[in-house]
């Protein structure tokens, strides 16, 4: 009976480790870094109903893309113009477009 | 007072050990530590059986209960300590043999405790070695307490004949 009393004062008061696990003890504690979450299960958000309307976004948007052709065609008519005046003779494409950089 | 001064002289190399125990192991782990601190990192080979590889130890004996939350681990520094009070209380009940074997882990577990108060881990970098069997990396507290219970099952089946 004090024999056993005697093993277990051993095993709680003695600190050894083995190589193994005293080197791999650091990076067990980092498991959880890479840890790959689990798929949440879909639901939907509390302020769901509030959320705008899609009609109003679109004309915003549509606006938006019609400006942004607007653009397009006036870069491309300059563009041919620029071709005009270089085959002309009087300044080359890339000047053009290098003054209309730095005009912007 | 009386009573004091008779534990005292009852137990005094009792008590010698302890402190000798306790001071050589704190000694040994302050060179250690001194080594690590200079070079950022210990691996020694002494020669093909002994290398110093400091290892720390968050659990108790064989890297058992190593705990990465710092209530259970506190708790289990807790554990101990009431153990080495217990293994006090039998020391000074005991008669004189058993004396040094009681003494020897309370040195010893007092040398690791403050190492777990301290360093919350325990230093261990004694790793003894034969053709790449490696023993449990363990202290100088870890000798003396295995010395310790080896000499109290000794007397133990010696008083049982």
């Amino acid at each position: 009976m004090r024999i056993i009393l005697f093993i277990l004062i051993f095993c709680f008061t003695i600190s050894c480790q083995s190589v193994k696990e005293g080197l791999t003890s650091d990076k067990k504690k980092n498991t959880d870094e890479f840890l790959v979450e689990k798929k949440r299960p879909l639901v939907i958000p509390p302020n769901y109903k509030d959320l705008p309307k899609p009609d109003n976004n679109n004309t915003d948007n549509m606006r938006n893309v019609s400006e942004n052709k607007n653009d397009e065609n006036e870069f491309l008519s300059e563009l041919k113009k620029s071709e005009i005046n270089s085959k002309s003779g009087n300044s080359s494409v890339e000047t053009i477009i290098l003054k209309e950089i730095n005009s912007k | 007072m009386r009573y004091y001064n008779n534990i005292i002289k009852k137990n005094f190399l009792g008590f010698f050990i302890i402190c000798f125990v306790f001071f050589l192991d704190r000694s040994s782990k302050a060179l250690v530590i001194s080594y690590y601190d200079k070079t950022g990192d210990l691996y020694l080979r002494i020669n093909s059986f002994l290398n110093l590889n400091l290892i720390w130890n968050e659990g108790i004996a064989f890297g058992m209960f190593s705990f990465e939350e710092k209530y259970y681990y506190n708790s289990l520094t807790i554990f101990i300590f009431l153990i080495t009070i217990i293994i006090f209380w039998l020391m000074l009940k005991s008669t004189h043999p058993q004396k040094l074997g009681y003494a020897l882990i309370i040195g010893g577990s007092f040398g690791n405790i403050t190492d777990r108060l301290y360093y919350s881990s325990v230093i261990d970098f004694i790793d003894l070695n034969y053709k790449g069997f490696h023993w449990f990396v363990f202290n100088v507290a870890d000798i003396f307490i295995s010395l310790g219970v080896l000499i109290l099952i000794f007397l133990e089946f010696r008083l049982k004949k």
